[in-house]
């Protein structure tokens, strides 16, 4: 019984996680400019490759991969973040006009 | 639940080949750094996935590897593309 339950719990993370990288992938192909295409890009990291890992940390069991995996979720929340900000702000210095509104001429 | 995992790794693979069109295509360098932000992030989670299908711990620490690198990488190029055009010209045509 306990065993039927962790694995519902593993395959409806994974799918979440799937539906994310989906939902990520469309939102690059349909955003317009680059400052809206950083929207799905960080959706991606927090609950995409999140929701995986905690998949896989439920499935493994008591081990030292548990360990492993909630460090790599670590990891991403911090720094999918700064990384963000980081290229829209290199966008905005460099002058690149958000879609929508006239550009300089 | 391994073929399970290699059904979300297949899916996870054919979610990379709009992001590599889309760097490809992308007028200016930031849009080729986010859609590098997502390869990296989908990488990250394909090494992940691989390391429960093959039973190899190994492939944990490459997914640590790459979810650091990923950092430096948009780091670095963000930070050397401020001053530059960033791919401007390309944008007006």
């Amino acid at each position: 019984m306990i065993s039927l339950i962790n694995d519902i719990l593993v395959v409806a993370f994974a799918s979440v996680g799937v539906v994310f990288f989906l939902g990520g992938t469309i939102g690059l192909l349909r955003c317009p400019d680059a400052y809206s295409r950083l929207h799905p890009a960080t959706k991606c990291d927090t609950m995409g490759a999140c929701s995986v890992a905690l998949a896989l940390s439920l499935d493994a069991g008591w081990d030292i991969a548990v360990f492993k995996l909630i460090l790599v979720i670590l990891i991403l929340l911090l720094t999918s973040a700064p990384s963000g900000h980081s290229v829209g702000r290199s966008a905005f210095l460099a002058g690149i006009p958000p879609a929508g509104r006239p550009t300089k001429a | 639940m391994r073929q399970f995992y290699l059904g979300v790794t297949l899916a996870l693979l054919l979610n990379t080949v709009p992001c590599i069109y889309q760097a490809i295509k992308g007028p200016t360098i930031q849009d080729t750094l986010v859609s590098i932000n997502i390869l990296n992030t989908k990488t990250v989670a394909i090494m992940l996935l691989l390391s429960a299908f093959f039973g190899q711990e190994l492939y944990l620490d490459v997914s640590f590897v790459f979810a650091f690198l990923y950092l430096v990488v948009v780091y670095g190029i963000s930070r050397y593309m401020e001053g530059t055009g960033g791919g401007l010209d390309k944008l007006d045509q």
